[in-house]
């Protein structure tokens, strides 16, 4: 579905993983607006399809790639070919994940082990791959989502030490990459209007919001602006950023406290 | 949406950050405050606004002190329906050099900026972006993880990232324009 007119290698490449809804799929549009030939990563080759084909009805250049982040070979392959069709990808953007909501005492090997196989595994298996070009080029853009939970939240325990990971990782790489003119940095949401926000009881999302300042759930395309920002030029001296894009949430937020349970 | 400025001189080394403003924030006016105690009699009513201030450049040319910043910072606290922006040097983190004014001012800053991106987050936000203190002319190292230094382009197009009506969800947040020197800190994450 990729553009053949688009296809010479100097042009820029943006690899969204998890790019088929919510969050990803903002990504993806917002970077074919900034001029990217966007590969729409996927588990689901439908979805990946239809967000290319909006990109490319829109007169952007995308292409859908199916894989499992959590399968290193997989990753290996998509690259492989996303190579072969369109040229090195020049700005990755780690959004696939799953999320989760678990007391620890639910928490069993088989959770944790599957949280952090997507979350974390998955962020290095593309981000290894990615960063063998990038550096050869001394160029290229990493940016990693990973969620303001990691600060510490109820029922987050995996989710948190998986996107705490990602954050270390990105920053020991930043500094790893810095000689080698990559970037790498995190993007960090708050609450954000997906259908999994939506889904929430009114009062289980009235309460959440209460400990936003700014009194709202983000957009999509609000996250998908920061990570424009630090996919490009714009912030070509910000690199190990971590930006949250919250409404003011990581700052300091106050809970209404549960009950215990 | 006007967009207020202080101070009105920049040190040289941030020559053409204004102009880059200018040119970036699609023709809102850039109004020039000549003290940061002005702003709110400039500053007629609540309409949205934008405030873009500098602390370290007004303190390197010697037309304030860290106190008079701090006041100003205080007035701000109450301010309704504002979108402020400061920036200042990273030395919040610590400095290895004497600079200890400069450093306890952004300090002052960054605190003063997360109160109000938490008390006043229903009508106003607020953010912080962190430079090394050469970008305002100061001696030291400015050295990052990135090799290149920091020029006044990349402080405007981190400014103009906050101005943007793109980006409202951007809230209390400070961002490090430093090539990355943060990351040798414990207090950057």
């Amino acid at each position: 579905m990729s553009n053949p007119e688009d296809t010479h290698t100097s042009q820029k490449v943006a690899l969204v993983t998890g790019g088929g809804q919510g969050i990803g799929a903002a990504i993806c549009r917002r970077l074919a607006r900034d001029g990217y030939h966007v590969v729409v990563n996927d588990l689901e080759l439908e979805r990946a399809e239809v967000v290319a084909a909006d990109i490319l009805a829109l007169g952007g250049s995308a292409s859908p790639a199916i894989a499992d982040i959590s399968d290193s070979a997989a990753v290996d392959r998509m690259f492989d070919q996303v190579e072969a069709q369109v040229g090195p990808v020049t700005a990755l953007v780690n959004n696939a994940g799953i999320g989760g909501n678990a007391a620890i005492r639910n928490v069993t090997d088989e959770y944790w082990a599957h949280v952090l196989a997507v979350d974390l595994n998955g962020v290095l298996h593309c981000t290894r791959r990615a960063l063998g070009p990038m550096r050869d080029n001394r160029a290229g853009s990493i940016v990693n989502i990973s969620s303001r939970a990691w600060l510490g939240w109820w029922g987050q325990s995996a989710y948190a030490a998986a996107k705490a990971g990602v954050i270390g990782m990105t920053r020991a790489l930043a500094v790893e990459m810095s000689s080698r003119n990559v970037r790498l940095n995190v993007v960090a949401p708050g609450l954000i209007d997906t259908p999994l926000l939506r889904n929430r009881e009114p009062d289980a999302l009235a309460r959440l919001l209460k400990s936003v300042p700014i009194g709202r759930v983000g957009t999509p395309e609000e996250v998908a602006s920061a990570v424009a920002f630090l996919s490009s030029d714009r912030s070509r001296m910000v690199t190990g950023q971590v930006l949250y894009v919250c409404g003011g949430k990581s700052v300091y937020a106050y809970p209404d406290w549960p009950d215990e349970k | 949406m006007r967009i207020f400025t202080w101070p009105a001189e920049l040190p040289s080394s941030l020559d053409g950050f204004f102009t880059a403003v200018e040119a970036g924030a699609g023709g809102a006016p850039l109004v020039e405050l000549q003290s940061l105690d002005a702003f709110r009699s400039v500053r007629d009513g609540d309409e949205p606004d934008s405030l873009l201030i500098i602390p370290d450049a007004a303190l390197e040319l010697g037309g304030s002190t860290v106190g008079e910043v701090t006041d100003g910072l205080l007035a701000l606290a109450t301010a309704e329906n504002l979108n402020t922006v400061v920036i200042t040097g990273d030395g919040m983190l610590g400095v290895d050099t004497d600079d200890f004014a400069d450093a306890m001012c952004g300090a002052a800053a960054v605190a003063a900026v997360r109160s109000i991106a938490v008390r006043r987050g229903s009508t106003s936000r607020a953010n912080v972006i962190c430079v090394p203190a050469a970008v305002f002319g100061s001696e030291g190292s400015q050295r990052g993880a990135i090799p290149q230094p920091v020029e006044s382009i990349d402080v405007a197009e981190a400014a103009l990232f906050f101005l943007s009506d793109e980006n409202t969800y951007l809230n209390g947040q400070v961002l490090f324009v430093n090539g990355g020197r943060h990351l040798f800190s414990s207090l950057s994450a």
